[in-house]
């Protein structure tokens, strides 16, 4: 049941509590005002704002405050609640899978003592598909200062194929808490395109997690777009558990005021002959803050891995920060592994060269913006989408 | 008219220009030469308008408009265009969207609608030709891996679509072989006409058997000191600039 699993990770919560700056992954993370907030959980699971994006070929799935809103007519897609699966002892599978993750993360263990469902969604053998999956995940409240415990489970059968999105949106006049947790078990030769979109509010504390786990030649391409935050946290952990497995991601931030927007990212090359490609661009402005770190780590054994890791950032103000910490452990001989980061300003010459053929000031820094985000960009394949995120991007 | 007078630019307190002055007329094209560290780049820069260019005295002005204190984008506005002796490239920003938003700004400045994108495509076609580009270079983006020769036609590209009515070219002839050269050359007689000028600043004389220039200025240590005609360029060669050292000295 649930509650069990919710109290034997509160029991693990207790036992170790917040982290604090002396633990190297949360030294630029400060929790203290986070802290001091008194969030309540959330009872209401409708809303009246509107929210989302409109794309004419998709599955559309919603959560709201971490409720799924569960829609019969799924096609052969096996789209249903966590907490009716649990409740009916049909999938022990993925009880364990919840309880294995416990101890990972103090927030992934947070959001296993306090959420109460979420979505189950299995995409079968073989399955094949035009159609994206559109979650919208919407925390929005009648009160100010709510929690809630989104959480999603994907599992991608041998070589399925599936593109999805997830759009995790904020009332933007209030301040909420959303800790939310996403895990995906990619199986053999399976291949998936995931977008996530964060539109937080201002005053918003998002924490997420998101565990990637891999088997043999299934091939994961994640894209994070971090387009409004407040205090924003992203653990993302790639496990290539099976040879010929590969990993990609790619990540914009934008960070603008006081927000803060702190990426931490593992990838882990269980076995031989796996691949990883992660690129980040952050643009930070005003007072904003940006982390990027990042691990890669190859086990004794792991031979023959090619991994790159970059991250490239643009500082607009004086007042803007970033902390960017690619870091590999390497522990076998026989790999191709690279990391580079680099944090500039906007290139001077490039500006005044624009300039001098007519384009204002204004203009001409969106031009060289627009072309550092490009690479990101491009890879969405899907029209909509990108014409969204672009017409959402401002400096 | 464009009317550079007794201007002084310092860079780092250090001053580089001292009192050159300069007119140039409707269709006039004009040659500045001089030996390195003369100031020549730092004139094209002032006159672009670029940061810590500092004027500390003079004027320069066209049809009687001051620019001395408008931003870069605001000179060529008012039709004063400068080409660079080293164009930077701009990676990721494609060569026809550049052209079409500079065209566009500059319309805009002059109160002028958006360009016609089928007018604007029919244009650069033709352009192109005239600086011997294939299609794909304008579909490419701006000077990202080209050659030196390339990025020299890219900036002519640039000026006959831009059309200026003056244009100040810095050593856009240098670093060319003789086919390249002639190209440049023939982009720049395509631009002249009896309402636009040209001040080119060049190191050689090769570029001007394809030319013919008005007037032939000498800038040494921040100055003007010799105008002349073509025939000047001939004692050029021949003497070099010690001559005019030592002219100077004669005179002083």
């Amino acid at each position: 049941m649930i509650n069990e699993i919710n109290q034997s990770a509160l029991n693990i919560f207790d036992k170790f509590g917040y982290p604090t700056k002396k633990n190297e992954n949360w030294k630029y993370t400060n929790l203290k005002k986070f802290q001091n907030q008194n969030f309540n959980t959330s009872s209401n699971f409708t809303i009246s704002n509107s929210y989302g994006m409109n794309l004419t070929n998709s599955i559309n799935l919603t959560m709201i405050n971490g409720k799924p809103i569960i829609n019969e007519n799924n096609n052969n897609l096996c789209i249903q609640s966590i907490s009716d699966l649990i409740n009916s002892k049909k999938d022990e599978k993925l009880s364990f899978d919840i309880k294995k993750k416990h101890y990972k993360n103090p927030f992934l263990v947070l959001n296993t003592a306090n959420f109460k469902d979420g979505f189950y969604i299995r995409i079968p053998k073989m399955y094949q598909s035009e159609s994206f999956i559109y979650l919208l995940s919407i925390s929005d409240d009648k009160e100010d200062l709510i929690s809630s415990y989104p959480r999603l489970h994907l599992d991608l059968e041998d070589d399925a194929y599936l593109n999805i999105i997830h759009h995790h949106v904020g009332n933007k006049k209030q301040s909420y808490h959303r800790n939310s947790v996403s895990i995906i078990n990619s199986s053999k030769g399976s291949k998936l395109k995931y977008y996530n979109l964060y539109e937080e509010s201002n005053l918003s504390y998002s924490m997420n997690n998101l565990i990637v786990n891999q088997e043999s030649n299934s091939k994961v391409e994640i894209n994070n777009f971090f387009l409004d935050s407040g205090f924003m946290r992203s653990d993302v952990e790639s496990n290539l558990n099976g040879k010929e497995a590969f990993f990609s991601m790619n990540g914009l931030f934008l960070g603008k005021q006081q927000q803060f927007i702190d990426n931490n990212i593992i990838v882990n090359h269980n076995v031989q002959e796996t691949d990883s490609k992660v690129i980040y661009k952050g643009i930070l402005n005003d007072h904003s803050n940006g982390v990027f770190n990042s691990l890669v780590n190859v086990p004794q054994f792991s031979k023959r891995i090619n991994s790159d890791q970059k991250n490239h950032n643009i500082v607009l103000s004086n007042t803007a920060k970033i902390n960017s910490n690619p870091k590999l452990k390497i522990s076998c001989d026989d790999v191709k592994c690279s990391h580079g980061s680099t944090t500039g300003n906007l290139d001077k010459e490039a500006l005044f060269y624009l300039q001098s053929r007519g384009i204002n000031i204004k203009r001409a820094k969106e031009i060289l913006l627009d072309s550092f985000l490009d690479e990101i960009i491009n890879n969405i394949i899907n029209v909509e989408l990108k014409n969204y995120i672009e017409g959402k991007i401002s400096y | 008219m464009f009317k550079i007078k007794d201007l002084e630019v310092s860079i780092n307190n250090k001053k580089i220009l001292k009192k050159l002055s300069l007119e140039v007329n409707p269709g006039e094209l004009h040659v500045i030469m001089g030996p390195n560290g003369s100031g020549k780049s730092t004139l094209t820069h002032t006159i672009a308008g670029k940061d810590n260019y500092d004027i500390d005295n003079g004027t320069i002005t066209y049809k009687d408009k001051l620019l001395n204190d408008l931003d870069p984008e605001e000179r060529v506005g008012e039709g004063v265009f400068v080409s660079f002796q080293y164009p930077i490239s701009l990676p990721g920003v494609n060569n026809i969207y550049f052209l079409k938003e500079a065209v566009n700004s500059i319309r805009k400045y002059q109160g002028k609608t958006k360009v016609n994108s089928v007018e604007f495509m029919k244009k650069i076609k033709e352009k192109i030709k005239d600086v011997d580009f294939d299609t794909s270079f304008i579909n490419r983006a701006v000077n990202e891996g080209f050659s030196g020769g390339e990025k020299k036609r890219n900036e002519i590209l640039q000026l006959l679509m831009i059309e200026p009515s003056i244009a100040i070219l810095d050593e856009t002839d240098s670093g060319l072989d003789i086919d390249a050269l002639k190209t440049v050359a023939k982009g720049i007689n395509k631009f002249r006409n009896s309402e636009r000028s040209i001040i080119l600043i060049t190191h050689y004389q090769r570029i001007l058997d394809y030319l013919e220039p008005d007037k032939i200025h000498i800038l040494m240590d921040g100055s003007i000191v010799k105008t002349g005609d073509i025939s000047l360029v001939n004692i050029l060669e021949d003497k070099g600039y010690k001559w005019l050292t030592k002219n100077k000295e004669q005179d002083d």
